[in-house]
């Protein structure tokens, strides 16, 4: 019990860092390898304002989030969708530039080790049903939930939602609308780089972070994307969270040595099947159609006679 | 997809170069020596430290005229590269050092997985590298065939392995230990050698906790800690990663009678990230006996920098390090490897870390004590000091 609860706890911590990436990369079609280094980069910024200011971390990403989008909102609007036009590989190169160029600075600003943000919540803990769990955690679960719903809300219920997915699906069409394309990949780049920072926080509050550990989450979030359904904001949720328990089970089952090992296996794994999973969804699609259609037929040729 | 896989790895490749050739070059009649160290990445807490302790030695030597070679006085110039705490590129860039930038020796850097591909190539350029900072057996192990070109001064795991037990015998235990080691090569190596040790020495391992490095969630492994009765525990994991774990046992409200950080506590960054966490956690680790002027000028001037913790002894080791192979330069008075090399084992003097002589194999043991950390000092509570309680348990995970 205590391994799927830990597993399913540590999974939203893995959706968090997930779902930003999985927004740029369903409405922009972009692979933002920049996006581990912006999640600690929200670190660092919180670090900096709770110093200065003397307020929680947690607090600090009022002044964070929307600091984080606003160096990022720039980036894309003026760099990325630019090079979006001349293919995959430009943008994709720009971002692994873009990330490189956070660390070095971040590796000069505070130097290279390790930091962490200090709260009294970071080490505490609370009885929950015979269990002992991380108060750290259960705020994780609960920012994992709020950010992932909230995203998922905003795109399939608003107005703004209407015009990101119209600039997702036809950019052309969209345009010949009326929906300022550029501003809504801008935008959703610069909401995405604000999940990061949240991620970020709660990630230096639980944890640990250095100008390179931007990295690992990375390719944590890679996984969550590839799991939940690339692009999907919802998907990212159930990744995550399937992702903490794969690794907490499989790292229970095999030992603790293979939890890195259970991840990128289940990564493979799924990128294997998926293909297959696809074309087995595709032909019970095509046979439903077929079905319904021969039915209308029938139903047609009955009525007739 | 391939395509853009290649024009990544490309990227990454002219990267890397550039940084390698960024290190200084150049020529004249200076003596070079060079170092790969871990100024960024997980293992980024000590490059500072050995940068300190080896940029120290450099000064001391040219502030007093140089060293003479042939005849001619020359001045020493110590280049530092930035290993990202990665193996492969601690190898490309001691091979850089070589190559490129010509160095008479290198230096090493911190702990087996980047010390051992320094000396590797140490050893296939035939050029002399003098390590400090890194577990001696694990390091030996590095090379079946023995080191020809590599010197290594530290602790020796099999004498360390006995600290925090003979540490753990001041207090009242029911002896049951949990370990948790990552799977570095001297988490495995002391994993090993403490299973195999705590029996004789009348503990035994109620649980034992191995995990990649990098890992974030130990609530599972705290969780089984704790069932199995461990009243000691003792780690060997880098300290972002002990950051995690000490937060993780405080909150699940497992406090121990004993906790070593081996390596992760190894650094003022444990007290200065964790706080009042850290209080009372203990390490074992290598003493400077030494009380000598230089010893004592040394501690003066980065005292107030690291305080009274690990990290000053850490500047005095790789302080040591760097005045061997220079001393060695000096005594062969050639920067010709072999020369120097030959200097190197002939070693026989008072240096911070004690009197030093290289055994047959190339290392020197520096004996480790257990230190605890009390407020903002690291103090020695095993073997036992005069006035100096060993605190349990440990306070700062209550």
């Amino acid at each position: 019990m205590d391994i799927l609860v830990s597993g399913i706890l540590n999974g939203a911590f893995f959706a968090t860092v997930g779902v930003g990436l999985s927004l740029v990369f369903g409405i922009i079609k972009l692979v933002n390898l920049a996006h581990g280094e912006l999640i600690v980069l929200g670190a660092y910024l919180a670090s900096l304002v709770s110093t200065w200011v003397g307020v929680d971390p947690f607090l600090a990403l009022l002044v964070v989030a929307p600091a984080t989008a606003l160096l990022a909102y720039p980036v894309q609007r003026y760099l990325l969708t630019g090079l979006l036009r001349r293919g995959v590989e430009p943008p994709l190169v720009a971002t692994f530039g873009i990330s490189l160029l956070i660390s070095a600075t971040l590796t000069q600003l505070f130097g290279g080790s390790a930091r962490s943000l200090s709260t009294p919540y970071a080490s505490a803990g609370v009885d929950i049903l015979g269990l002992r769990l991380r108060v750290i955690e259960l705020v994780g679960l609960g920012i994992a939930l709020v950010l992932v719903l909230s995203v998922h809300l905003v795109m399939k219920r608003s107005k703004w939602g209407i015009a990101l997915r119209g600039a997702s699906v036809d950019p052309i069409t969209a345009g010949a609308m009326g929906i300022n394309v550029n501003v809504v990949y801008a935008v959703t780049f610069a909401a995405s780089a604000a999940i990061a920072a949240i991620g970020g926080v709660l990630i230096g509050v639980a944890y640990s972070f250095t100008p390179v550990s931007g990295a690992n989450y990375m390719l944590i979030g890679f996984t969550v994307v590839v799991l939940g359904g690339t692009g999907s904001v919802l998907g990212s949720l159930w990744g995550g969270l399937a992702l903490g328990v794969i690794q907490s089970v499989g790292a229970a089952v095999l030992g603790g040595q293979y939890r890195d090992f259970v991840i990128y296996a289940a990564f493979i794994v799924i990128l294997a099947l998926r293909p297959i999973a696809e074309d087995a969804r595709e032909r019970l699609h095509r046979a439903r159609s077929q079905r319904a259609e021969s039915s209308r037929v029938e139903f047609q040729t009955s009525g007739v006679s | 997809m391939r395509k853009s896989l290649a024009v990544l790895a490309a990227t990454a490749l002219l990267l890397s170069g550039c940084a390698a050739s960024s290190g200084s070059g150049g020529g004249g009649d200076v003596i070079k020596i060079g170092a790969s160290l871990p100024l960024t990445g997980p293992l980024a807490s000590f490059g500072g430290v050995l940068q300190d302790g080896y940029q120290a030695a450099v000064d001391e030597v040219n502030k007093a005229g140089g060293i003479d070679i042939d005849g001619t006085t020359r001045k020493v110039e110590l280049t530092v590269l930035d290993s990202a705490s990665d193996p492969n590129t601690v190898s490309e860039q001691t091979r850089t050092l070589v190559q490129q930038n010509e160095v008479a020796g290198l230096l090493g850097s911190v702990s087996p997985g980047l010390t051992i591909p320094a000396s590797n190539v140490a050893d296939l350029e035939k050029v002399p590298l003098v390590s400090s900072l890194t577990p001696i057996q694990s390091w030996k192990a590095g090379n079946a065939d023995g080191w020809q070109y590599a010197w290594d001064l530290f602790f020796d795991e099999l004498q360390q392995t006995s600290v925090p037990f003979e540490a753990a015998d001041l207090l009242d235990t029911n002896k049951k230990v949990a370990l948790f080691t990552d799977n570095e090569e001297d988490g495995i190596a002391m994993g090993g050698l403490w299973t195999e040790k705590a029996p004789s020495l009348g503990y035994e391992i109620a649980y034992h906790a191995e995990f990649p490095i990098g890992t974030t969630d130990y609530s599972s492994y705290i969780a089984a800690a704790k069932a199995s009765g461990a009243e000691i525990v003792i780690t060997q994991m880098i300290p972002p990663d002990a950051f995690a774990l000490w937060k993780q046992m405080k909150a699940l409200a497992f406090v121990p009678k004993a906790a070593f950080c081996e390596k992760c506590s190894s650094q003022a960054a444990f007290q200065a990230e964790l706080g009042p966490i850290a209080e009372s956690t203990s390490t074992s680790y290598i003493t400077a006996a030494s009380d000598d002027a230089t010893t004592q000028a040394l501690r003066e001037e980065f005292g107030a920098k690291y305080g009274d913790t690990v990290d000053l002894t850490s500047v005095l080791a790789s302080y040591t390090a760097a005045r061997i192979l220079l001393d060695a330069i000096a005594a062969a008075g050639s920067v010709e490897p072999s020369a120097i090399n030959s200097a190197i084992a002939a070693t026989s003097g008072q240096y911070p870390v004690g009197e030093v002589t290289f055994d047959d194999e190339h290392a020197f043991a520096i004996d480790a004590v257990a230190l605890q950390w009390q407020g903002d000092a690291q103090v020695q509570v095993s073997p036992a000091a005069d006035g100096i309680e060993f605190i349990a348990p440990v306070t700062g995970l209550q």
